[in-house]
């Protein structure tokens, strides 16, 4: 690999952390410093990077500039970027400082990038470590409630042993090959026969570490609390941009590390994937803040993602990317509306406290309403199209008992999603709630667009999607 | 062969674009009427859209006509194929006269117009897409995505106060939906690609898998059907809704799973299916008869009335059962009177039910001091009870004489049935014609306007005319 190359794959890091030194120095010097200040200088930085990476990956022979990685950064990085736009209406008005949220979440962005672009194991433990430490210090910024910062030590201690576990099974695997290199991790499963006892308990190791970081059951019990007692920048970064990071990092890696043994790791996909959906489903159900509902029905949806990598074919990969993107533009336009749910300047998570908030605000009810079909996957959303190819491959696959419990599940979502909206929708609340601001609008009127634009012509999304994918077969 | 023009297409995405236009109306408080004409006028548009369809049909060819295909998904390969027949062109017409008699009769209803506006034209497109659907893709589409505006009519306007049975009017259907869903992606797997729906007998499966789609499809359309254990949202929901329009639209939900039943199973059922056919036949039937016995007892006229929609629905469905080719039309020329006499009387009743409850008295009586509305109303009885004065007296006869001829015994039963629901509606007019137990508070000011007069009148005349000459709109 040439330092040009080098050079190249990870100029829009580089470009992101010079944004980082840049706010630092704002921080300390500038005088006359708001919310937007910061908000400013993560959006150019963003738009920066992302122009240098398009600009700049046609010259790059690296597998970090196929379609599939460039496609996971963009999607990212918009991501990251509208969601900062919309966290900045919230300092604005709650008039607190921003500095910490938007340094650590460029940060964040940037290890993120770090972890897509990389070909070495230990460049991927180094940046998922500092994603770790990132995102402990974000949950101790803004963590809102005094529950969430108990919690927050937890967080610590089970993320220092996942972290433990990454580094054991990565020494274990340089042990045998003496290289941290993806393919030459690959040619080494692929050339022996029988996995020995240490080799399965790294690749087990590397497969948890994963689903630990995209808060699969057994180990989501820190998300919903973050969700619910976090301040909403928070919250809603964790719900969506962290999910988008791990899934195509965990993609890459199957693909690119562990693809010779993925026998090994099918049951353990299936075990996470189907805890997760049943009790996300059930959970949702009994939960009274409309934050920890999403955050609950979020594990479901997580769930059925990697559900859908099972076999790790062409198809499944393309189902769970489509189901993915589809999921992120749900979750993004139902948090842009948690940004409207607000009376006398503070943002209501109680759903008792939200009756009647549909019919006050009837654009906002309709966006939920849409975006909650969108989520069930009932058409004639978007959602729809993503449920189809999960669904599709599962009976392609012969699944039936898996194909059973998701449809279950799904009817249990169902029920907590009509209980939401029951109170939004159908009864009749006293509570005055606050103006919308009009940039909540335009951005709640571009992921409609998108949607419903998806509805009439899902062809053309899915085609690229579809390209996108078959790069990574290439 | 194509048709040059996309009319089916029109017919559906037409309600779509009232609805756009209906949620930027601008708003004039409780009496919205800016949407509620949009509505009007977009339901009258489709109106002359579905006769002009009519006329590019061949009316005596059973063939699938007018053929739209618009390719969704190039892979996997997705084509979204519209067409029409008589059959379902003549549940559409009817459909297109409901809705525009229901936006006719809610206008003086004070309730936030532009919702019941925006969710009723959405749910008519979707309707009018499930009708012309004819490939399983986008009939599974259509089928479910009715269910999201119709459950947001029903909660936010029918005025229902037990919220349980709105949850179960859409986890069942949804239910039923996802089934089908599931039956439908393992017939694509057959050959992956959609296919046709007329093309699915010609398809080839081990006899498991076949029992298993069949049983599948079978669950989906029967749980939209108001038979045991089906029923409970149905009853709970018809019984109590307020809103004429709402009561209208619920109402047609049955309808599309004897539509479901009628376009997939009799002429191509495995036999193997036979069996579960019978057992079902028993349930409609034990169904059929409490429903009609309970709305003989009940004493709420909005009762009697969904306990005589209910009894023709299961007679329709008994009907789909033993279903010929020739029958069918049959069916189709009955549904037409049928679904707009039943929104007919709904719209007239919750018009009575208004006036009533203004001057809180008891309705007894209320008929004798309104002519205008006696006559309207004790008119679309008689083409309830299937008099000579609609489609439904000719093709109800032919309907029960194929239930006869298939088994007396169970043909007699539904008879009866049939007999103790008209005799529902006639006690119901009978009671709003007593003058003696008339409240003195009723006068003619109480009586519906002449427009309102004049259209009912005309409603009146093109059932009239389905008797006299069925398809007279298109000169046939």
């Amino acid at each position: 690999m040439s330092i040009v190359n080098l050079f190249y794959t990870y100029i829009p890091e580089l470009i992101l952390m010079l944004g980082l030194v840049y706010m630092g120095f704002a921080y300390k010097f500038r005088k006359d410093k708001t919310p937007k200040t910061f908000y400013t200088i993560s959006k150019y930085s963003i738009i920066f990077s992302v122009l240098v990476m398009m600009f700049f990956s046609p010259h790059i022979e690296l597998k970090g500039a196929s379609l599939f990685i460039n496609s996971l950064k963009l999607s990212m990085m918009s991501l990251s970027m509208l969601w900062f736009f919309l966290s900045c209406k919230y300092f604005l008005n709650k008039d607190i400082n921003s500095y910490r949220f938007y340094s650590i979440g460029l940060g964040l962005v940037c290890s993120y990038l770090f972890m897509i672009d990389t070909q070495s194991l230990l460049v991927l433990y180094i940046a998922i470590f500092a994603s770790f430490i990132l995102n402990y210090l974000l949950i101790r910024s803004y963590g809102e409630k005094g529950s969430l910062l108990k919690k927050s030590n937890y967080y610590l201690g089970f993320g220092l042993f996942f972290n433990l576990l990454f580094a054991a099974s990565i020494y274990c695997f340089y042990k045998k090959v003496g290289d941290f290199n993806y393919s030459s991790v690959y040619d080494y499963l692929y050339n022996i026969s029988v996995l020995s006892l240490d080799i399965k308990l790294a690749i087990g190791s590397m497969v948890a570490v994963f689903m630990f970081y995209l808060s699969l059951a057994p180990f989501h019990f820190l998300y919903p609390q973050l969700i619910e007692n976090s301040r909403l920048p928070t919250g809603g970064f964790f719900a969506m941009i962290p999910s988008l990071a791990y899934y195509g990092v965990f993609c890459i890696v199957v693909l690119d590390v562990l693809f010779p043994a993925f026998e090994l790791l099918k049951p353990i996909i299936r075990f996470f994937a189907l805890f997760s959906i049943l009790l996300g489903a059930i959970s949702a159900n009994n939960q009274k803040n409309i934050r920890t509902i999403f955050a609950y029905s979020s594990i479901f949806h997580l769930g059925v993602l990697v559900m859908g990598l099972l076999e790790f074919n062409h198809n499944n990969i393309f189902s769970s990317f489509i189901y993915l993107i589809i999921y992120l533009t749900s979750q993004l336009g139902i948090y842009t509306i948690f940004y409207s749910m607000k009376s006398k300047g503070d943002y209501i998570n109680d759903l008792d406290d939200l009756k009647g908030f549909a019919i006050q605000r009837p654009y906002m009810g309709a966006g939920i309403l849409v975006f909650m079909i969108s989520l069930i996957g009932s058409p004639p959303m978007l959602g729809f199209v993503g449920k189809l190819f999960i669904i599709n491959d599962l009976i392609l696959n012969k699944q039936y008992l898996s194909l059973g419990l998701i449809m279950f599940s799904l009817v249990l979502i169902v029920d907590a999603y009509l209980k939401v909206i029951k109170v939004l929708f159908f009864e009749q609340g006293v509570r005055k709630y606050d103006r919308t601001e009009s940039g909540i609008y335009v951005c709640l009127f571009i992921i409609l667009v998108f949607i419903l634009a998806s509805i009439f012509n899902p062809g053309a999304m899915v085609g690229f999607l579809e390209n996108v994918v078959l790069e990574v077969f290439r | 062969m194509d048709s040059f023009f996309h009319i089916l297409s029109l017919i559906i995405v037409i309600p779509f674009f009232g609805m756009i236009f209906a949620i930027t109306a601008r708003d004039d408080g409780l009496l919205n009427k800016n949407a509620l004409n949009i509505g009007l006028f977009t339901g009258i548009v489709n109106l002359i859209l579905v006769v002009r369809a009519f006329l590019l049909l061949k009316i005596d060819s059973s063939e699938i006509q007018l053929i739209e295909r618009y390719s969704w998904f190039k892979s996997p390969n997705i084509d979204l194929v519209f067409g029409a027949d008589t059959f379902s062109m003549l549940i559409i017409l009817a459909l297109q006269i409901a809705f525009v008699i229901g936006f006719f009769w809610i206008r003086e209803i004070k309730s936030n117009k532009k919702s019941i506006v925006v969710f009723s034209l959405l749910y008519l497109s979707f309707l009018n897409g499930f009708f012309l659907s004819n490939d399983i893709f986008s009939f599974y589409f259509f089928f479910e995505a009715m269910l999201l505006p119709l459950l947001m009519l029903i909660g936010q306007f029918g005025g229902v106060k037990k919220m349980d049975g709105v949850y179960r009017f859409f986890i069942y259907n949804f239910i039923g939906a996802l089934i089908i869903f599931i039956a439908f992606l393992m017939l694509f797997n057959t050959q992956n690609e959609v296919f046709e729906i007329s093309a699915i007998k010609k398809l080839g499966m081990s006899d498991n898998s076949e029992i298993a789609i069949w049983g599948a499809v079978f669950i989906a359309f029967l749980s939209r059907v108001p038979i045991w254990p089906f029923h409970s949202w149905m009853a709970t929901l018809c019984a109590n809704i307020k809103n004429p329009l709402v009561f209208i639209l619920a109402n047609i939900i049955p309808l599309t799973g004897i539509y479901g039943l009628i376009r997939f199973l009799p002429r191509i059922v495995p036999l193997e299916m036979s069996f579960y056919i019978n057992i079902v036949e028993v349930i409609a039937l034990i169904t059929m008869v409490i429903i009609s016995l309970i709305g003989f007892s009940n004493k709420e006229s909005q009762y009697k009335l969904f306990s005589f929609i209910t009894v023709c629905y299961i007679m329709y469905l008994l009907g789909a059962l033993h279903i010929s080719q020739n029958i069918m039309l049959n069916i189709g020329l009955s549904f037409f009177s049928y679904i707009i006499a039943i929104s007919s009387l709904e719209v007239l009743m919750s018009y009575i039910s208004t006036k009533v409850d203004s001057v809180n008295v008891f309705s007894d009586g209320f008929l004798s001091k309104t002519p205008r509305l006696s006559f309207v109303f004790i008119s679309f009885v008689f083409v309830c009870l299937g008099l000579p004065i609609s489609s439904m007296f000719f093709n109800n006869f032919i309907i029960v004489s194929s239930i006869l001829k298939a088994d007396l015994s169970f043909g007699l039963i539904v008879v009866f049935c049939l007999f103790i629901a008209s005799l529902n509606i006639l006690q119901e007019y009978f009671k709003l014609n007593d003058a003696s137990k008339a409240s003195s508070e009723f006068n003619s000011s109480f009586d519906i306007s002449k427009t309102q007069f004049v259209f009912m009148l005309f409603v009146l005349f093109v059932i009239v005319m389905s008797f006299v000459k069925p398809f007279w709109f298109v000169g046939a």
